[in-house]
């Protein structure tokens, strides 16, 4: 057995499964095909306890707000005060519906650390359609202006999908007129609602490289900093020569993860893992870290990548998301599953 | 695990046996018999061989060996780095920044109608006009900010 999962400085607070959009991509665990359990969300007192002792208990410095829909919760000017009283960053993932200069206002654009706010496409339609909701785009767009105009720091979301990937060249350039402060890049990663829509949204590999690549010209012609947020495997997609965008493997159960924890006071080892590790309520950080659950997500890689000498690094792609389509860790990554044949000897 | 690390410990284990089965026979000899002087300097000369092609082999290993492994090692940029969160790197200093404030400005600029042509897409023509010019007092309130900054 490897050793206990070290401690970290990060941690995804999911504070509501309540949404106001109902995006085709979403990979909120509770939309999962397979039931998440059910658990009642946490109050502003239970919340705030909870948080306090996890903060100190682990050392964590930075917290990301996310949901669900955040601003859907009543008591978020408070819990951002409390956080920002401790010194802690903040990131706050919103659709940016309910984010008017009021609530901006409220909140304090400077006291979030970073504003993420999907930017899906310049066409207003296309943009809609994959946020289930209709004015998503101008509301998003007006938000960023507004957030700019406060001094905020702003980075836009670009989910890579069929629907949208022709458009990635603009919208690079609209996150530039705009002022954002970078643009990350997301390949779709099947999940939650997202999972009933993989024919749809799915790009192919080849589709992927060209778009990385028109996003790493775009990237040094514009000065707009990108990142790439889920793990692409390196025999489907060469990342070499894309200098500008920052790859990664998945980084659960390292000192970089991002454990989250569920709108009822559960952990689970990311945001896109319906695993349970256990009630935070219940047990400390420390012991969900060294759980069997996290020891064996950490070890999981599927046996498609065996004999890869990348296996360790890699660990095949997302494994979150064999989790939800495939109903294990140790599965191979529906993306990598998809296009198997299609895979470089590395 | 990869065809060379296979190879690796293999060759180790049959090489280590070896030398344990040959040491056992010169150090435990039949009862009354003593090992000769010849006999412990050939010992000494196969331990040593047999170290050296062992250490050997660990270096051809670690060198990413390609008569081993029949390839090269990856180059350092496509081996997968663990993922940090991305606030960490994308707005930590870096090779991404360099937005050069000119072409914002080209961009929220109303558009010029090229002759013939018509006129390039671009956020005038994605933004709402309310958007727009939000993005453009954004922009116009960072030069005059800079401007001050400048002329302290």
């Amino acid at each position: 057995m490897s050793a206990p999962a070290p401690p970290v400085e990060d941690m995804i607070v999911e504070l509501t499964r309540a949404c106001d959009h109902d995006c085709l991509h979403c990979y909120n665990v509770w939309k999962n095909r397979a039931p998440y359990p059910p658990a009642p969300e946490l109050g502003t007192a239970g919340l705030l306890e909870l948080l306090g002792r996890v903060v100190e208990q682990e050392g964590l410095t930075h917290i990301t707000l996310s949901g669900g829909e955040p601003l859907l919760r009543q008591d978020l000017p408070l819990l951002v005060d409390w956080l920002a009283a401790r010194r802690l960053g903040i990131t706050l993932v919103t659709n940016g519906r309910l984010l008017t200069a009021a609530a901006i206002e409220r909140l304090g654009a400077r006291r979030v650390g970073v504003w993420e706010l999907p930017l899906l496409a310049v066409d207003r339609a296309v943009h809609d359609r994959l946020s289930g909701r209709a004015g998503a785009f101008d509301r998003a767009t007006e938000a960023m202006a507004d957030l700019k105009l406060a001094g905020a720091t702003v980075v836009g979301v670009f989910v890579m999908t069929r629907l949208n990937l022709p458009q990635l060249s603009q919208v690079m350039e609209l996150a530039t007129a705009l002022g954002l402060d970078g643009l990350m890049l997301n390949r779709f990663n099947p999940g939650g609602r997202g999972a009933e829509h993989v024919e749809l949204l799915q790009s192919s590999p080849a589709e992927l490289a060209a778009a990385f690549s028109v996003a790493e010209r775009r990237s040094a012609a514009l000065g707009l900093p990108l990142a790439v947020g889920v793990p692409v495997p390196p025999c489907l997609v060469d990342p070499a020569g894309l200098t500008r965008l920052d790859f990664g493997a998945c980084s659960a159960g390292t000192a970089h993860a991002y454990y989250t924890l569920d709108p009822g006071g559960r952990l689970r080892p990311c945001n896109h893992s319906p695993t349970i590790l256990g009630d935070l309520r219940l047990e400390s950080f420390a012991a969900l870290r060294a759980a069997p659950a996290m020891q064996a997500f950490r070890a999981a890689r599927p046996a498609l990548c065996a004999a890869c000498r990348l296996a360790d690094s890699c660990q095949g792609g997302c494994k979150a998301a064999a989790e939800v389509c495939c109903g294990s860790a140790s599965a191979p990554d529906p993306f990598l599953a998809a296009f198997a044949a299609q895979r470089r000897r590395l | 695990m990869s065809l060379a690390d296979a190879l690796l410990i293999g060759t180790s284990g049959a090489l280590i046996g070896w030398l344990a089965w040959r040491l056992a026979r010169e150090l435990l000899p039949a009862p009354g018999a003593h090992p000769s002087m010849p006999a412990r300097a050939a010992l000494r000369r196969r331990l040593v061989l047999g170290l050296g092609a062992w250490l050997g082999l660990v270096g051809l290993n670690l060198g990413g060996c390609q008569w081993l492994s029949g390839r090269s090692a990856p180059p350092e940029q496509t081996r997968p780095r663990v993922m940090h969160c991305y606030h960490r790197t994308l707005l930590s200093p870096g090779e991404g920044r360099g937005l050069d404030p000119r072409t914002r400005e080209r961009l929220l600029a109303p558009p010029t109608p090229a002759p013939g042509r018509g006129t390039r897409p671009g956020p005038h023509c994605w933004l709402s006009p309310r958007v727009l010019d939000k993005a453009r007092a954004q922009l116009l309130a960072e030069r005059a900010r800079a401007a001050g900054v400048d002329q302290a």
